[in-house]
């Protein structure tokens, strides 16, 4: 690492960065007071910059509560078998369409790319998933999405910048394409792959649709079900006006509700920076095309 | 060193997920099937029917709603009575109520409907002609009596039958025990004893009275409101005179379209004179739930006209604080028109539990919901297992006392107590009964009640009806004229009350409203009435 | 011609097999589906049996004047979103690229996308919060000595509380991408540069940008591909009546009308007509990023 010398650009960019990052974080120390703080003083209002009258309580309720420990379980495995079957569908597919000796890839990606503008919608989805036996079970949950277009794109856009040379050397010492992917383009894409594992694993822990959809059994709901039906709760304001009578009064308490969002959200937070360091900086040495 | 770091990547979600699925083979989560064909689990026979004589019980799945305040539980004390009873064993599945709407249509849509599903009233209609609901009619003259004898005493509830036939179980209320709720007005009483003044009778009143309140703390908003203008219009406009946006008036004793009344220009002449005043929340048309709470919680606010059971929440945060200070009921407000009417919601819920037109079970089913109908059904689906949680002493219900101190000092007892016996609205019951939330909560709530009875049978608090049904041609024609007109309502009730459009202009909107097909609305609504009554 | 390239590439052919396959079957299996902008679908007859009315959905809501104040609210935040959501967090990534220390660069992007997880419900109810009347934005203007506003309730102001917080949520999320790229540029090119007597800005004009460039540009043309769409249930917690000129969307509508009666048919047409749109731009697009000589989408 070179010493640079600490110039004007870089007081306005440390100085930038600082402001950025209290922005960002007030809303989520917001969160984190909330949900320790006592609910009547919550009720009132009286939270802004500290807790006040520390207490667990709100956790406590919510790990009595069964659902959610076992709502974990299946997040995490729905979340890990699935980013498993995206990389590998994704990573299929995005190379053979980054070659050039792969004759048809143009028609082939526009025959993708399609696909993210004219969808079928969710009742024929459902047909589909409903007569391949899968509703309830869950390949239901990782089968799906298991390749995102947009995803795959910027999966083809990487695997286009390894220089050809490489390529071309292995070719000479008789490797075939597939060990040509195995041994020489995966190895050089450890900041995509870790990038790529990062998006997916975001996307399988925030889905709830086709949980919602295709599953029916409680036991096997994820996380963010029980989430959205305790953060929603009396927000949506059609919602609180259809509901009239005693029914009407359904209130949950706001640090419960904050606390849910803090547990919802702290275990994929966790796992950014465990994939940071797979961000080197020159990960493909003499690769880039100028 | 770059392939050891990809295969290090690769063992770790490996190993991740060779764990989750030990976990998850632990947690006993396996193969599903759909939710039509459940005749044949292996765990069909139940220990208490072993003689030989009775018939193997019938097992169904009933998909409802789960709310987070009353998480429904499997096997509770009410299924167990419902089973002792119907011999029909129920397989209870949740769905989070914030998404159920979406669930429940797609499960329409694709003919994929358990055998009993809880809807809403609105999909009941629009759905009832697509063959995907058991045509109740053909069962009921054979299996149901009780339920004939609630259509009986509630002619309200032929308002939804489509095409002569029911096609689901309607959820009414025992009415003797039923909490009366709706949109009333609650004033803090402990504010108008130190600032001496009386109790309004009239909306003019309450504006004296609101203004002595700010005028005594000017950084309040005496009043404050949630859900927009528009949503509190609804019961606002009706206690003016009015109502909003079409509406059955009973001194006319048809449907009218509220806005082309001439009592509507001072239901938003008021509200906008209480918003130039600063004695109506300046956030009125955006405040969240959360906001509204917070001001009459925190004694920002001390007036609201809304669902008044929320005054027990209030009071117990304001007292941590004051023990002084407290929500009480407003009696019935009379308007500057001289109309002295306010809405009450009716106790019956309206919503329905359907029955899949695939069932294996239908005579069983059907069955089962008579016996719920009855008033041992009644009480099993309301208060739980009779002798060990409630008694019937004198023809009066008694709730076990253990059951109430087990659950009182949660910071919802009602709904906590209601989870563990799997009862109630939120539960599974086709008729409710409001004795154990009357029981455990604050007695106000039950002198509130008794408030709200007492002016219904005076006449000056009315129940809201339904509307009446509607042909399919008809309910095309509303949904395209309601779109439009809605949309217009929308844009400027808002503007009247901030005062960016002058109320003087009302006539002009009329006009706007007719064009977009108002009159046209009103005239299908009392032609559907019309047709009721013949 | 196929024929060859599969007996010289077999193994291409192979790996793209299971994706194909999976295409197949859950995208186009169903395709079908899109038949019901064309009928009036009801639920007891199917897809395949109910009445074919043609182009008659398509005709309702064109012939309304007011969807076409919706087609142009929507365009209009699409445009303000690629004008400004979209180069955000190019401009970050570059900044953030930058930074020579690197811990404190491993904290700001740790916390600099942790708004990105929140969701839409709980940022709307914080913004709802911080623009109300007597909230943190209107403390700060009296403090500064202006008057308070009403943002939530003023239709000029709607496109940028939008926008803007949208930029706030998701500019740290949408660094990853290009962080990931910038990583794999050589640092040789930039001691040349040093050499060469180039300053910082010149640096990241120069290589940063040029070398990300590919990455940018499928990006856009992806950004491009969401024309016309707009996230909506955020529209719909922060909206109101005297927004409606500004903030009443396609999506919002048709949402508001499924309230009334459920109408599979008329929010397949309308869903249609968005994506022919949005197809019809990628394609202009498309051609136009080939003709430059740069990435395209296929």
């Amino acid at each position: 690492m070179k010493l640079r010398k600490f110039s004007a650009f870089d007081t306005v960019n440390y100085a930038l960065m600082l402001a950025l990052i209290g922005i960002m974080l007030y809303p989520l120390y917001y969160i984190l007071i909330v949900s320790v703080s006592h609910g009547g003083a919550v009720a009132r209002g009286e939270v802004t910059w500290l807790p006040v009258d520390v207490t667990l309580k709100a956790y406590e309720i919510i790990f009595s509560d069964a659902p959610i420990v076992n709502a974990y379980k299946n997040t995490l495995l729905y979340t890990s078998l699935g980013v498993l079957i995206n990389l590998t569908c994704t990573a299929l597919c995005a190379y053979p369409l980054s070659r050039r000796e792969f004759v048809g890839k143009q028609w082939l990606s526009l025959f993708i790319v399609f696909t993210m503008f004219f969808d079928g919608g969710m009742i024929p989805r459902f047909l589909v998933v409903n007569s391949l036996g899968m509703i309830d079970t869950v390949w239901a949950i990782v089968i799906p999405p298991a390749v995102s277009v947009m995803y795959m794109i910027m999966m083809r856009t990487f695997f286009q910048d390894i220089p050809e040379a490489l390529h071309e050397s292995a070719y000479m010492d008789g490797a075939n394409d597939w060990v040509v992917f195995r041994k020489v383009v995966l190895p050089l894409s450890a900041p995509l792959m870790a990038t790529m594992t990062l998006f997916y694993a975001v996307m399988h822990w925030n889905s709830f649709f086709p949980a919602l959809i295709y599953l029916n059994e409680s036991k096997r709901y994820p996380i963010q079900m029980i989430l959205r039906n305790i953060v929603i709760q009396g927000d949506l304001s059609a919602q609180s006006v259809e509901m009239a009578g005693v029914m009407g009064n359904m209130i949950v308490d706001q640090n419960i509700k904050y606390a849910v969002v803090i547990i919802s959200i702290l275990p994929i937070l966790l796992l950014y920076p465990f994939l940071q360091k797979y961000f080197v900086k020159g990960a493909m040495i003499g690769s880039v095309k100028g | 060193m770059m392939v050891l770091k990809t295969s290090k990547t690769r063992y770790a979600l490996l190993l991740l997920l060779l764990l989750s699925l030990v976990t998850a083979a632990c947690s006993g989560s396996g193969n599903g099937t759909a939710p039509a064909d459940n005749a044949g689990k292996p765990e069909a026979a139940a220990p208490e029917t072993s003689g030989a004589a009775t018939p193997d019980p019938v097992e169904i799945t009933v998909m409802r709603g789960d709310a987070p305040i009353q998480p429904l539980v499997k096997d509770s004390p009410a299924q167990k009575e419902i089973m002792s009873h119907t011999n029909v064993i129920i397989n209870l599945e949740g769905v989070p109520n914030s998404d159920y709407d979406a669930k429940s249509n797609t499960l329409i849509a694709t003919n994929n409907v358990p055998d009993v599903m809880h809807i809403k009233r609105a999909d009941l209609i629009t759905h009832a002609n697509s063959g995907v609901f058991l045509n109740l009619s053909d069962y009921i003259e054979t299996y149901a009596p009780n339920f004939l004898k609630w259509v009986e005493q509630e002619p309200e509830l032929d308002k939804l039958r489509i095409d002569g036939d029911f096609y689901g179980f309607p959820i009414v209320a025992n009415k003797e025990h039923a909490a009366f709720v709706g949109g009333l007005p609650m004033i803090r009483t402990d504010i108008l004893q130190e600032l001496n003044l009386a109790m309004p009778t009239s909306f003019d009143e309450l504006y004296e009275v609101l203004k002595a309140m700010k005028a005594a703390y000017p950084d309040s908003y005496p009043w404050t409101m949630r859900n927009g203008a528009e949503a509190n219009l609804k019961t606002l406009a009706f206690a003016f005179g009015n109502g909003y946006p079409t509406y059955y008036d009973p001194e006319d004793s048809q449907y009218v379209f509220g806005p082309m009344k001439d009592s509507f220009a001072d239901v938003l002449t008021y509200l906008n004179k209480l918003y130039k005043e600063g004695l109506l929340d300046p956030n009125f048309a955006t405040n969240t739930a959360q906001q509204w709470q917070q001001n009459l919680s925190s004694g920002k606010s001390f007036f609201f006209f809304d669902n008044y059971t929320f005054a027990t929440n209030f009071n117990l945060s304001l007292q941590e604080i004051d023990k002084t200070a407290q929500f009480d009921m407003v009696p019935v407000l009379t308007a500057p028109s001289g109309a002295k009417r306010h809405y009450m919601d009716s106790p019956n819920s309206y919503n329905s539990y359907v029955v899949s037109s695939k069932t294996e079970h239908p005579e069983e089913i059907v069955k089962m919901f008579d016996w719920m109908y009855s008033e041992e059904g009644m009480e099993a689906t309301n208060f739980g297992t009779p002798g060990v949680h409630f008694t019937k002493e004198n023809g009066k219900i008694v709730i076990s006392p253990d059951l109430l101190a087990e659950f009182s000092g949660k910071s919802d007892p009602y709904r906590a107590m209601q989870s563990y016996t799997g009862t109630g609205l939120l539960a599974f019951a086709v008729v409710t009964d409001d004795t154990p939330m009357l029981t455990i909560s604050p007695p106000k709530l039950t002198d509130w009640s008794d408030m709200v009875k007492a002016q219904v049978s005076e006449g000056s608090i009315v129940e809201k009806v339904l509307d009446p049904p509607f042909t399919e041609a008809e309910r095309e024609q509303l949904k395209q004229l309601n779109s439009s007109v809605n949309t217009i309502l929308t844009q400027n009730i808002d503007k009247f009350i901030f005062g960016a459009r002058p109320v003087s202009e009302l006539d002009a909107f009329r006009n706007e409203l007719n064009k977009a097909g108002a009159a046209e609305i009103v005239a299908i609504y009392n032609a559907a009435l019309a047709r009721m009554g013949s | 011609m196929l024929r060859k390239a599969i007996r010289r590439h077999p193994y291409l052919y192979a790996m793209f097999l299971p994706p194909l396959l999976y295409f197949l079957i859950f995208h186009y299996g169903p395709m079908f589906g899109n038949l019901i902008a064309f009928q009036d679908y009801k639920i007891a007859k199917g897809v395949w049996d109910s009445p074919f009315v043609g182009f008659k959905h398509f005709e309702t809501f064109l012939a309304d004047p007011y969807f076409w104040k919706l087609f142009r609210n929507t365009m209009l935040l699409n445009v303000y979103g690629l004008l400004f959501s979209f180069p955000a967090p190019i401009v970050l990534a570059l900044l953030l690229n930058e930074i020579r220390r690197q811990r404190f660069k491993r904290l700001v992007q740790s916390i600099v996308y942790l708004p990105h997880f929140l969701s839409t419900v709980v940022i709307c109810g914080m913004i709802v919060n911080f623009l109300s009347f007597d909230g943190i934005a209107n403390q700060l203007l009296e403090a500064l000595g202006l008057a308070p506003a009403q943002f939530l309730i003023d239709p000029s102001w709607f496109r940028t509380i939008y926008i803007g917080s949208d930029i706030w949520q998701h500019v740290g999320w949408g660094t990853i991408i290009y962080l990931a790229a910038l990583t794999g540029i050589d640092p040789q090119l930039y001691e040349a540069a040093v050499m060469d007597g180039a300053g910082r800005f010149r640096q990241i004009v120069s290589i940063s940008i040029p070398c990300i460039l590919p990455v940018i540009t499928i990006l856009l043309l992806l950004n491009i591909g969401n024309f016309l769409s707009v996230g909506y249930e955020k529209i719909l917690l922060l909206y109101n009546g005297s927004t409606y000129e500004t903030a009443d969307v396609i999506q919002t509508f048709v949402y508001r009308r499924g309230l009334l009666g459920s109408d599979l048919s008329y929010s397949a047409a309308v869903g249609m007509f968005q994506s022919v749109i949005a197809f019809a731009m990628v394609i202009g697009a498309n051609k136009l990023t080939r003709k430059i000589g740069g990435t395209t989408l296929w």
